[in-house]
């Protein structure tokens, strides 16, 4: 079965309050860096799975991420990369 | 009637245990009390034995990916929400409210309190939004009582549709008198729409006895006793 490595984000919403974000923001323009905005730190899972196909392991991914790896209360999941491994 | 039979569920990292078991011991006297480790597989369905299960404060498994979230997972978690389907009562104290909430017996979630801090109070005022809980029979509506809270988590959040269902059932039980941790309507405590599954942020079994020289006011005890009451008259 092809291996695939996956990079998957999960990032609270931008309209729910996240004090940690809010808070480097503040940081950065205490830096000077008054230009920066909608800061939002995320979780960065990065992993390599077994799969029929890429649509199958993109469905396994967003499974994972509903049981486990993000809250959908607040939370959004994006796949940022999903890549055929050469055999390893 | 048979003897009530209560479960206080032990996480790895949960440490509220012995308190809730003390807070048992005080106030629902005859219940046959036990610890459930979070790995066991219970031999029968929860609720063929207990009638109340209860999941203490702490910091189950670190609080590693989201406070609860590990938690949720559990052998033991699963059966719990079967006990909790079929009508069970479950009660979650401040790490315990937050694995509710993950697990999806109760609607929103906790997230970092506003001001970032960790919060350790004494006395944060509460005002008991609902009697109709099993929970709170035992006070009056409107009551303010104190209950101590520490928690970084604790700042309840739910989508606004959510939260107009929430108002409407009546399924807020507990809110803050004053702005602490910055949950949506100031929300430190709701119930699932049945009534059964309850989950707060403060630790009633902190303040469990009247001592007036250090301030405790004793009004955690009514709680647990409200649902010892409320299981002795609703027959099993």
């Amino acid at each position: 079965m092809p291996t695939f490595l996956a990079e998957v984000l999960v990032a609270t919403r931008s309209n729910v309050l996240h004090p940690e974000s809010k808070t480097v923001q503040e940081a950065l323009h205490g830096l000077g860096y008054g230009s920066v905005k909608h800061l939002q730190i995320g979780k960065h899972f990065s992993f390599t799975l077994d799969a029929a196909d890429e649509a199958t392991a993109r469905d396994m991914i967003l499974q994972m991420a509903e049981q486990l790896l993000a809250n959908p209360v607040i939370e959004d999941t994006h796949i940022t990369q999903l890549n055929l491994l050469e055999a390893l | 009637m048979a003897q009530l039979k209560i479960g206080v569920v032990v996480f790895p990292g949960t440490n509220c245990d012995k308190d809730v078991i003390e807070a048992l011991k005080c106030s629902v006297p005859d219940a046959q009390v036990v610890e459930l480790w979070h790995d066991d597989v219970p031999n029968q369905p929860l609720e063929h034995t207990f009638q109340w299960v209860i999941l203490p404060g702490g910091f189950s498994y670190g609080d590693y990916l989201r406070c609860g979230a590990m938690a949720k997972n559990s052998k033991l978690m699963q059966a719990i929400k079967r006990f909790a389907q079929s009508g069970g009562y479950v009660l979650g104290i401040c790490n315990g409210f937050q694995i509710l909430c993950e697990a999806g017996l109760l609607e929103g979630t906790l997230i970092a309190n506003a001001s970032k801090r960790f919060i350790c109070q004494q006395r944060t005022a509460l005002e008991v939004t609902s009697t109709a809980s099993p929970y709170t029979r035992g006070y009056q509506k409107g009551q303010i009582v104190e209950m101590p809270i520490a928690h970084g988590e604790g700042c309840y959040y739910a989508d606004p549709e959510t939260l107009t269902r929430l108002e409407a059932n009546n399924q807020i039980v507990f809110r803050y008198v004053h702005e602490v941790n910055g949950s949506l309507h100031r929300i430190a405590g709701i119930s699932n729409k049945t009534g059964n599954v309850m989950g707060l942020m403060p630790h009633p079994e902190r303040n469990l006895w009247q001592k007036a020289l250090s301030g405790f006011t004793g009004e955690g005890r009514t709680l647990f006793e409200s649902v010892g009451a409320s299981l002795c008259v609703t027959p099993l």
